[in-house]
């Protein structure tokens, strides 16, 4: 299969996952897209969902300013003397000023209470618009597999489904990746063992290893008898342990994972590894991995003079 | 009478609602719950439907 190099726009982290929602001013429309015109109704009247809840705070307040001036009225329509006039009329103007002045300094705190009481009248159409964002995802990816790509992963930001991972990494699998591109792991992992998800772990375990983080290895771990079913299983198992010995962490934690396939690694990954079994850690300086790496490093490295420094304190004693 | 009425509750309304204002902004509505109650309408309920 041919891969096609492509250019992936840098994904936008936000603090909130709801705060990548745009809505439609004109037919509430909910979009987690990048689109202008909004597919239900045409018109390009996307606004970001904060800002809809501080429109939204804005009119509440705006009705409960209606609601005293709409008292005052009444207490001025009632009144039978000028004197209750006058008094109606004067203590429900600086009623309602000091509503105005109080509502001016709560609109931000209101915001969110607004918004999750919106939320929750427009739970259809926030299902329905982004429906239609995976259709449109769906409906791309003939003509443009980067954009579906992109799309796709917007979507899955929001949508916590296996079928959107897999469409992703098959994706992902159509193209040339790069270290410079703003590659996700652990978003994209599933429950059950897939050979594309297992394909592009070792893919990213060479050109991203920082991307290997606890919740791969566990899946990995789950999943290695399938892994080493495959073709190329062993290699893509090497190649993680060759991403996890960056951090003697993950060595520690996973002494037996990382001794199987310690003597596939490249000269620098075992180099790497052989550093921190060597270092003055008791839980690994007495464990099999301790053992399988003397024994690797006896056998094919002992006369290498990168691993001399670090052998005479320890690699002698084996 | 009921002049007075009226101006007697836009005053309760007013105070009400100043109360209400300042006991939000001392508890402020996690964001964190917007963003779970998010989720679950769009994962549980599209899952259902």
């Amino acid at each position: 299969m041919k891969k096609v190099p492509v250019q992936i726009r840098p994904f936008r982290r936000t603090r909130y996952a709801y705060q990548r929602l745009r809505v439609c001013k004109n037919c509430h429309n909910f979009t987690v897209l990048w689109e202008k015109e909004c597919l239900n109704c045409g018109r390009s009247s996307f606004i970001p969902v904060d800002t809809m809840a501080l429109r939204l705070t804005k009119r509440s307040m705006q009705t409960e300013r209606l609601i005293a001036l709409f008292l005052t009225l009444a207490g001025v329509l009632f009144s039978t003397t000028f004197e209750q006039i006058a008094i109606c009329l004067g203590s429900g103007i600086v009623l309602t000023l000091l509503l105005w002045l109080v509502q001016r300094q709560m609109t931000l705190s209101e915001a969110p209470r607004q918004l999750h009481k919106w939320f929750e009248k427009e739970q259809q159409r926030l299902i329905d618009g982004l429906r239609l964002n995976i259709e449109a995802a769906i409906g791309i990816r003939q003509q443009d597999e980067r954009l579906a790509y992109e799309m796709l992963r917007e979507i899955g930001t929001l949508v916590n489904s296996d079928r959107n991972r897999l469409q992703q990494i098959s994706l992902l699998r159509n193209f040339v990746l790069r270290r410079d591109m703003d590659l996700q792991l652990e978003s994209l992992l599933l429950f059950d063992f897939d050979e594309g998800l297992a394909e592009y772990i070792g893919e990213i375990a060479r050109i991203k290893p920082e991307l290997i983080k606890e919740r791969t290895l566990l899946y990995v771990l789950d999943h290695e008898p399938e892994f080493l079913s495959m073709a190329n299983g062993r290699e893509i198992l090497a190649a993680i342990v060759g991403a996890i010995v960056r951090m003697k962490r993950y060595v520690t934690l996973y002494p037996e994972f990382t001794r199987r396939y310690a003597r596939f690694l490249p000269k620098d990954r075992f180099l790497r590894l052989f550093r921190i079994v060597t270092a003055d850690d008791p839980h690994l300086q007495f464990s099999n991995l301790a053992t399988e790496v003397a024994e690797i490093y006896n056998a094919k490295y002992q006369w290498d003079p990168d691993f001399h420094q670090s052998a005479q304190s320890t690699g002698q004693q084996r | 009478m009921i002049a007075y009425g009226c101006i007697g509750i836009l005053f309760l309304f007013v105070l009400i609602r100043t109360i209400l204002y300042y006991s939000h902004r001392k508890h402020p509505f996690p964001k964190e719950e917007i963003d779970r109650q998010v989720l679950s309408i769009i994962n549980d309920r599209r899952e259902r439907s």
